[in-house]
């Protein structure tokens, strides 16, 4: 029988590659990840398979029916038909991992057990001869009593089976544990397991000693009370050191397109205010941040790299020794170090923590951990004001100087936790249970989509809000006009003359204190919307023109930039320094407010954990910037 | 170009760029409430509860 829509949810543990299959099976390009918690809401897609359109809903893994963290919710809430906005689903699909068969059956044997249409996916069988194991899938049908099909999601093997065995399921008699007496008390969960042991027994063999396995020798390393950490921070170094060697040459040559462009741009355009504003205005704010574009795609792909490899899940576990005195637990280290990327999916994932002090603790946390947009803020003040020393034979000063930037924030970030769950949200922390997925090799494939959503995400936001900030910030930079067209006055006259430079005089009261001047005070408080803008305004305000390398030229203004009058430098090493310290430590980022807002609770409640949580960011960071500041100053860094 | 060409140029294109960041900002607040008067948290398309 035909049906003009089938409505298909996807089941199964967290990291059973249900996004994997869901990817396979739609064509979209849901995130996916070698490490349990990856999604955390329902995600709809669909394909059409013999005239049927077929709506695929991708659910948050959950190791059985009941559920206990909210992702889980979500999974129980659709199963029972109880989601609000979703119909109820036609056929349910479980898939289970291979590699972990056992536990995977328990969540199997709860939704046969509703009595509904479903089909069993048995994914990853490619990794079966690895992990030294057989599965009988004839006896796992009969075991069951319902469809299994053999699958490779990321390979696409079987896909066509699995498409054929959906159409067909709503046609099949569903199992029935229950009627075969398999299981007799569906709240039993001992009883459960002895059937699912009885089950493994007739179906798995295993052909060597799981002991012997090469990941478990790779473990005895990564997870190593002394190695692990120190393998931990060395992987990090090595990721900031190549974010500065690797993307500055990319970095050179998107220059010299935009320079290019902007060549274009002056020859076509007649001289005048619209000219500027093009050029100067768009271009110079838009281009300014483009040319990170190099870096942010190698830090996705670092983040990306190490989730696929199954390093994700082992560094939870080693931070969880270190986060547990703090309060937290390793589950709340993969939101911590999503934050590296980006604070609005690093607090949706938060859904995996269980606890809800806990997770309103890391909530309140995760925008301490540097993101991304916060790079060309530190690119540019680094390679300003950190002298370009080389150290050994690979390691550079401004190299060290980045990586230290990402240790402040992370160990502010950890600080903040401590006080939080000492404090406000004061509760007992919960042991650590986390899946330790097989090691794989990333697939450049995915690995490539990912780092190109992610870049297409940025190019966006460079191309709307970014190019809107910059011709508004243009304007206020250059009305009211301070000179005549026939007696014009100097760009730095006009500057401090315009509505920005007002703006910027008067928060200067502010900034004084940190060694800034209101230039930068401008550029702070435009940055408020979005961090990245203040690389933008202060191109715009120091009229950096496109032709020659923005970013350089940007670096070399700000380093010689005088004071009129004494000659002295307008910014010292002391007030970068400090400078950059509030940068690491300040919510700068709507985006970020809006979904604290909303995972808090939502209205007034979410609103005030989320005022809370830009007030005390805003007084740590002018605090730390003065601190730095300060001390900078008294060892002789003026 | 004349003088008055440029100055509606430019007019254009900040008076552009001034609604599109109100007309985002807008879009936000809408969706929100939206989302609520749904009976949902606040998310756009999921079924999850909030912390108690």
């Amino acid at each position: 029988m035909t049906r003009p829509t089938l409505r298909v949810a996807l089941i199964g543990n967290p990291n059973c590659g249900k996004s994997t299959l869901f990817n396979a099976l739609t064509g979209r390009r849901q995130k996916v990840a070698n490490f349990p918690g990856v999604t955390v809401e329902w995600v709809e897609g669909s394909y059409v398979h013999e005239g049927t359109t077929v709506s695929v809903l991708d659910l948050p893994g959950t190791y059985s029916l009941s559920p206990d963290a909210p992702d889980e919710v979500i999974t129980y809430d659709v199963v029972h038909g109880r989601a609000a906005g979703l119909d109820p689903v036609d056929v349910f699909v479980v898939v289970l991992d291979a590699e972990n068969l056992e536990r995977n059956l328990y969540l199997a044997t709860e939704v046969l057990e509703l009595g509904r249409p479903t089909v069993v996916v048995l994914n990853r069988i490619d990794r079966l001869p690895a992990a030294e194991m057989k599965v009988d899938v004839v006896e796992l049908i009969h075991a069951l009593g319902a469809i299994v099909v053999p699958s490779v999601a990321t390979t696409q093997e079987g896909l066509d089976r699995v498409r054929h065995c959906i159409a067909r399921a709503p046609d099949v008699p569903p199992s029935d544990l229950r009627a075969s007496g398999a299981i007799t008390d569906g709240q039993n969960a001992e009883r459960r397991y002895e059937w699912i042991s009885a089950v493994m027994a007739r179906t798995v063999t295993r052909t060597g000693t799981r002991g012997t396995r090469s990941s478990d020798r790779v473990d005895a390393v990564l997870l190593h009370r002394v190695w692990g950490p120190l393998i931990f921070v060395a992987v990090m170094a090595i990721a900031f050191q190549a974010l500065f060697l690797v993307a500055t040459p990319l970095a050179s040559l998107l220059q010299l397109g935009l320079g290019s462009l902007s060549d274009v741009l002056r020859g076509v355009l007649p001289a005048g205010d619209f000219q500027s504003l093009l050029i100067d205005g768009a271009l110079g704010g838009v281009g300014s941040v483009i040319v990170f574009v190099p870096q942010i795609a190698l830090l996705f792909l670092f983040i990306g790299a190490l989730e696929d490899s199954g390093y994700l899940s082992r560094a939870a576990f080693v931070m969880d020794r270190f986060m547990r005195p703090l309060g937290l637990q390793g589950k709340s280290f993969i939101p911590l170090l999503s934050g590296y990327a980006c604070a609005v999916p690093a607090i949706m994932a938060t859904r995996t923590i269980p606890q809800t002090k806990e997770r309103l603790a890391t909530i309140m946390v995760v925008p301490l951990m540097s993101c991304s947009a916060r790079l060309p803020v530190y690119t540019l003040l680094i390679s300003a004001f950190v002298p370009a020393v080389t150290i050994g034979y690979v390691l550079t000063l401004q190299g060290l100087a980045l990586l230290a930037m990402y240790i402040f924030g992370t160990v502010a970030a950890l600080a903040a936790a401590a006080v939080f769950r000492r404090t406000l949200l004061r509760s007992d922390t919960r042991a650590l249970i986390i899946e330790m997925p097989a090691y794989a090799k990333p697939t450049i494939r995915v690995l490539l989509s990912t780092v190109w959503q992610r870049v297409a995400v940025f190019l966006q936001r460079a191309g709307t809000v970014i190019f809107a900030i910059s011709v508004l910030l243009w304007a206020m930079g250059h009305y009211p006009q301070a000179g005549t067209p026939s007696a014009p006055v100097s760009e730095e006259a006009q500057l401090a003359q315009s509505a920005l430079g007002q703006v910027g005089h008067a928060v200067e009261p502010l900034v004084r204190p940190l060694g800034l001047d209101w230039k930068i005070g401008v550029a702070m408080v435009a940055s408020f919307a979005a961090r990245e803008v203040f690389v933008s305004t202060m191109a715009t305000m120091y009229g950096v023109p496109q032709h020659e390398t923005v970013h350089t030229e940007l670096a070399a203004r700000l380093r010689d930039a005088r004071a009129p009058g004494t000659g002295r430098p307008t910014y010292t090493r002391a007030a970068a320094f400090g400078l950059l310290a509030f940068y690491v430590f300040a919510l700068m980022c709507t985006s970020t407010i809006a979904v604290t807002v909303r995972e808090t609770g939502g209205g007034w409640q979410g609103a005030r954990w989320a005022a809370l949580q830009f007030s005390y960011m805003l007084v740590l960071a002018w605090g730390s910037a003065f601190v730095v500041y300060r001390v900078a100053l008294a060892l002789g860094a003026g | 170009m004349p003088h008055w060409a440029d100055r509606a140029l430019v007019i254009a294109l900040v008076g552009g760029a001034a609604w599109f960041i109100a007309h985002r900002a807008w879009q936000r607040v809408a969706s929100a409430r939206a989302a609520k008067a749904a009976g949902g948290c606040g998310h756009d398309n999921c079924g999850c509860k909030p912390p108690a």
